[in-house]
């Protein structure tokens, strides 16, 4: 069964058309690379969905695990194991980000009827996946992403996908903004995550980031829709020749 | 447009160290109660609910174990520079207040005592004048308890390069007015960490004076004003001296059908370069029904200066909502977690934690990581 069926979306954001009729489907073990040209569509399948508000679904479905999700909240997918690592994530001062990451986590576990993360455990679990991806674990005592350099608050969404261990994981331009060396950290941090009972969409401008994480199946999104679809070696082409060619 | 004149609730008799006739004490005041900058400071508080209680009795306040250093003494006649002079026009009431009791407490504080100076209010209390020696540093908690309508009038004289820290933790819910007033010697620095509830009618007035060069002035306030509740806070922050600088930062949160008042201002004499100054107030408005009357103002009298205000009213970022919701917190939750948030940056100081608590922001996750 899969995991993620996307199936003729239209969506509209501002009453503007976005998605004109897109089809995805992940499997469980699988990785899609979604590329295309800027405003083609890209960060707004990510923010459909995660659910966020003011992204409008006027036909078709999106199912996660069976369900349709179309009508959930957000909050209600993340407990399902959808999971938005945030192009721009955004600085939350007065929490820290070891409350912030409890506070998730015992809500995720609350919702799905699981006994609470013992306080000592995590603590001991976020400081290590945070040493691993080269986080000073100081930062976990420090507000969300507060005063984080870009590459900083990539490697803290890394940091949550690792310990949320969602089913789905939604990267949007991950990794832009990184330098080699951090994208090298990210890269290990999403390789690490896979397995073969999740899946992973990964949003990206850039062949780049296919040379450390390697995909499955990549697809380009053009004017809302997927116009082609291919295995990593699609990546390479476009790499070579642009978007013009397909749209 | 015709005025309900305002006045004391009774004739007062100003001690003679005061004022030398009282008919003409009493004219000053009432003049001043009346006049058109009184009125604006009092626009969005009723003032006669607090002109009545200072007629109250005075109790005395829990003053804890007095640390090394600390002399207290309550007397009736006359103070040697007194910080209480000249200030009728710009506090009345303060002033007034001065009349209707017959002792005011003296606090003289020096060296650099290790324990904080406590007191604990248990309702009204008299005037208490601070006076900290030069070169002398000291903390100071002021904390209220038993909740009943209140009203005290604090009167900080800090000597050159002495430092007070000042934590200030405001939780009853009935009337409560507290007037602060800071006098600043060369190179002196104040820091208050304001922590408040709403009440039934809060008002905190808080006048700070850096009266010379190298005076630094610095407040950190958070404020949760409930469903209901009431907060006048009026801030003036006059810079007097070449040199001086000052930080002010207050969070408010507004819950629905709350009201909060916000009027802070920096006045920079002429002939004082190289001031910096700068005023922020945040209010986060939880609900359609919420009342936020804000001002921040400044006025100059010198170029070379670095000054800068803002103050905005606001409701929760929706980005900051969704960031939590995509990590699985739910609405509510979200709301309260980014409240807090808003809350926590602006608690700080040796109170802090129990501000925390008041605020219903749980610590005990703070645990070393």
């Amino acid at each position: 069964m899969s995991l993620l069926n996307v199936k003729n979306v239209t969506a509209k954001v501002a009453e503007q058309n976005i998605l004109k009729g897109l089809n995805l489907e992940v499997k469980a073990g699988e990785v899609h690379a979604i590329m295309g040209p800027n405003g083609s569509g890209k960060s707004t399948l990510a923010n459909i969905l995660a659910g966020k508000p003011g992204y409008e679904v006027t036909s078709g479905s999106v199912e996660f695990d069976g369900h349709d999700i179309s009508d959930w909240e957000p909050h209600e997918r993340a407990h399902a194991g959808i999971f938005l690592a945030f192009q721009y994530p955004v600085e939350i001062p007065g929490v820290s980000n070891m409350e912030f990451l409890k506070a998730s986590l015992d809500a995720k576990a609350f919702a799905n009827k699981q006994e609470q993360t013992n306080a000592a455990a995590f603590i001991k679990q976020a400081r290590s996946l945070a040493e691993s991806l080269d986080l000073n674990p100081d930062f976990l005592k420090r507000g969300v992403n507060e005063g984080f350099s870009g590459g900083e608050k990539k490697r803290n969404e890394i940091l949550q996908l690792l310990l949320l261990q969602p089913r789905l994981a939604v990267l949007d331009e991950t990794d832009s903004g990184l330098d080699i060396d951090a994208l090298q950290v990210v890269a290990e941090g999403v390789n690490r995550f896979r397995n073969d009972n999740n899946g992973v969409v990964l949003i990206t401008h850039y062949q780049r980031l296919l040379d450390y994480i390697v995909p499955d199946y990549v697809h380009v999104l053009a004017d809302g829709k997927i116009v082609q679809s291919g295995d990593k070696s699609l990546a390479l082409e476009l790499e070579k020749k642009g978007y013009a060619w397909l749209t | 447009m015709a005025h309900l004149e305002l006045a004391l609730a009774s004739k007062p008799e100003p001690p003679r160290w005061l004022s030398d006739d009282s008919d003409q004490f009493q004219d000053a005041v009432n003049q001043a109660l009346n006049s058109k900058v009184h009125r604006e400071r009092w626009k969005y508080t009723k003032s006669q609910p607090i002109l009545d209680m200072l007629e109250a009795p005075a109790v005395a306040p829990n003053w804890h174990t007095l640390p090394d250093g600390v002399v207290l003494r309550q007397i009736t006649q006359d103070l040697q520079d007194a910080p209480l002079q000249n200030q009728i026009a710009d506090a009345p009431e303060a002033s007034s207040a001065l009349c209707y009791h017959d002792k005011l407490t003296l606090i003289e504080a020096s060296g650099n005592p290790t324990q904080p100076l406590i007191i604990e209010h248990r309702g009204h209390s008299a005037p208490i004048v601070l006076k900290l020696a030069a070169n002398s540093h000291l903390e100071l908690h002021e904390m209220y308890a038993d909740n009943v309508d209140q009203h005290q009038t604090l009167w900080i004289e800090l000597g050159a390069g002495s430092s007070l820290t000042h934590a200030r933790n405001s939780f009853i819910k009935a009337k409560h007015w507290q007037f602060l007033h800071v006098n600043l010697a060369r190179d002196a620095s104040y820091v208050l960490h304001n922590h408040s509830c709403g009440a039934q009618l809060r008002r905190q007035d808080i006048q700070i004076l850096c009266n010379e060069p190298g005076s630094n002035a610095t407040i950190t306030s958070a404020s949760q004003v409930g469903e209901g509740q009431h907060l006048d806070q009026q801030i003036t922050l006059e810079h007097r001296a070449a040199n001086s600088s000052s930080d002010q930062v207050f969070h408010n949160i507004v819950e629905d059908k709350a009201k909060v008042t916000f009027n802070g201002r920096i006045h920079i004499h002429q002939h004082c370069p190289q001031v910096a100054a700068t005023l922020q107030n945040k209010n986060l408005a939880m609900g359609d029904n919420a009342t936020i009357n804000t001002k921040p103002e400044l006025e100059i009298y010198t170029d070379d200066v670095t000054c800068a205000h803002g103050a905005t009213v606001g409701q929760l970022d929706p980005q900051h909502v969704f960031y939590c919701a995509s990590r699985g917190i739910p609405l509510a939750e979200a709301r309260a977690l980014l409240a807090q948030a808003f809350l926590n940056t602006a608690t700080t100081g040796p109170l802090a934690q129990q501000a925390l608590s008041e605020f219903g922001i749980p610590t005990s996750d703070k645990a070393d990581v």
